[in-house]
């Protein structure tokens, strides 16, 4: 198709794929960053753990 | 033993592992397959004579609906087991599919609408297909609405996975009302949208997209599964070695 | 099997005499919110009666919605809730009996007040008769999902809000067909379908619901 005839159809073709690939930069970016601070937020919860209370801690929930 | 794998399933730590590794290979087969049925949604598949180059939505519209759908319906699915066989790592599943189905059926309601913009005159009408996705997406704000309100986890798993299923009951009988409510109001003036004839140059892009949508899908899924898991599991003794 | 259910009701009937300005209100609710709509759209009585069924049965829907937060609150902070769910009768029957004493409670003077709101919108007789119909077969399967999300949402502190979030969405295909049902008998046409529609779904609510409420509860009060 010819995209660069700006005609209704072309626009609204073009603003369908940009949501489309913006959902999904956007949900693989935001899921990334989400395990990225889980991962940092265990991390030092283990951190702060193992200095202050050794003896407490490492049993299962 | 033909179950081990499905105990194996239910162990954090393994479970975990697995996420890990699949990730990487869902992510970029999804990107590629992706990447692929646009180029054949946008190049190669005809003009529809019918309507123009607008059907060419199709190819982001329909993946996003049928994802929308499916999702729903695997939340539901996992959550039963996990009320089944008490395996909170399907709760987890559920739990972490949930943004990803409402984010897909917010694509499917602005790509209905954009479409809707040229083929009907209006960004909006009541039509059958989109009410019930509006519906649809009501509902995933009740999971995911229900699921914050509680503190436990444990309840929380619970309490939203018998909203899925009560939800997943409810949804044919939804859609049938709705399907009926819109015959009675406005008789077949969108049947526009319905593909009498589909050519395999325009069938292909639809399938490999729609393949696409579940392998992104399952890359966002491991991402935020292995979430759940180190939220769930952050007393756990094999955390640290993992990490 | 139906002693306890019965004591149940029994004692429920006797507790809401005694705070009866909770029975009144959603009554108040209905009525206020019926009478906003001839303020908001237009007091022309044909435009009234095309809006009228539909206006019923959200009004109704919605005063529904009032009291279906008080469904277990009450019992929930007492501690009543958690003898009901440790009786050694089937958890089942109590839930049917705890949501059929809020349908006589709640829905059952909504009903009686109807013909009169529906005078109100100039609905005709046919109209009205088919109306009340509708609530009749249709409020009870509102009575048993609002049953389910409101013993989901019991233990939460921003319950309210949540319970109608996740009510509403599950009620629209017994408003749609309620509310046709009406539309159709004002047009002269044959309401048997949505009527019928109306009952089914009451009769699959009434027969799978109960599991919903009992396994919601337990885990409310874990």
């Amino acid at each position: 198709m010819d995209f660069f005839v700006f005609d209704k159809y072309a626009m609204h073709v073009w603003a369908v794929y940009g949501l489309g690939l913006l959902l999904i930069v956007a949900n693989g970016w935001l899921s990334r960053q989400k395990l990225k601070k889980t991962k940092q937020r265990v991390m030092r919860r283990l951190a702060s753990r193992q200095t202050s209370q050794p003896s407490k801690g490492v049993t299962a929930e | 033993m033909m179950w081990t794998w499905f105990h194996k399933l239910g162990s954090p730590p393994y479970a975990y592992r697995l996420a890990c590794l699949l990730q990487p290979w869902l992510f970029w087969l999804a990107t590629a397959l992706m990447a692929i049925g646009a180029y054949g949604g946008l190049f190669v598949a005809p003009t529809d004579y019918q309507m123009g180059d607008a059907f060419r939505i199709l190819y982001i519209h329909a993946p996003a609906a049928y994802m929308s759908m499916a999702i729903y319906v695997i939340m539901a699915i996992t959550s039963a087991i996990g009320m089944i066989w008490r395996i909170k790592l399907a709760f987890a599943i559920a739990a972490a599919s949930a943004p990803l189905g409402a984010w897909f059926t917010a694509l499917a309601l602005a790509s209905g609408a954009i479409w809707g913009q040229p083929m009907w005159g209006t960004w909006w009408v009541w039509d059958a297909r989109l009410t019930s996705e509006l519906i649809l997406l009501f509902l995933y704000f009740g999971y995911m609405g229900l699921r914050s309100a509680y503190d436990d986890p444990n309840q929380a798993d619970r309490a939203s996975g018998i909203i899925a299923i009560v939800g997943v009951v409810n949804v044919p009988i939804i859609k049938f009302s709705v399907d009926w409510w819109n015959t009675l109001h406005q008789p077949a003036t969108i049947s526009k949208l319905d593909n009498p004839s589909i050519t395999a140059d325009m069938l292909w892009p639809l399938l490999v997209m729609i393949v696409a949508f579940n392998l992104f899908y399952g890359a966002v899924l491991m991402n935020r599964f292995r979430c759940e898991i180190l939220n769930r599991e952050r007393n756990a003794r094999w955390l640290p070695e993992l990490l | 099997m139906i002693t306890p259910v019965w004591l149940l009701l029994k004692r429920e009937m006797r507790q809401s005499v005694r705070r009866w300005s909770d029975l009144i209100s959603p009554l108040v609710f209905f009525v206020l919110v019926s009478s906003l709509f001839p303020l908001a759209i237009s007091p022309a009585a044909d435009v009234l009666r095309q809006v009228g069924p539909g206006v019923l049965w959200v009004a109704a829907l919605l005063s529904m919605l009032l009291s279906m937060n008080r469904l277990f609150r009450d019992d929930f902070e007492d501690g009543s809730l958690e003898q009901l769910v440790l009786a050694p009768q089937p958890l089942v029957l109590l839930v049917l009996g705890k949501v059929l004493a809020h349908w006589l409670q709640m829905v059952l003077p909504l009903l009686l007040l109807t013909p009169a709101v529906a005078i109100a919108y100039d609905l005709p007789g046919e109209a009205t008769r088919v109306l009340l119909l509708s609530l009749l077969l249709g409020t009870p399967a509102l009575s048993l999902l609002g049953g389910i999300t409101a013993a989901l949402t019991v233990g939460l502190r921003q319950g309210a809000g949540v319970l109608a979030i996740l009510l509403l969405p599950l009620s629209i295909p017994v408003l749609i067909f309620g509310s046709r049902a009406t539309d159709l008998a004002l047009e002269g046409m044959d309401t048997t379908g949505p009527l019928m529609l109306l009952g089914a779904i009451s009769l699959l609510s009434a027969s799978l619901a109960p599991f919903g409420i009992a396994a919601a509860l337990r885990v409310s009060l874990d």
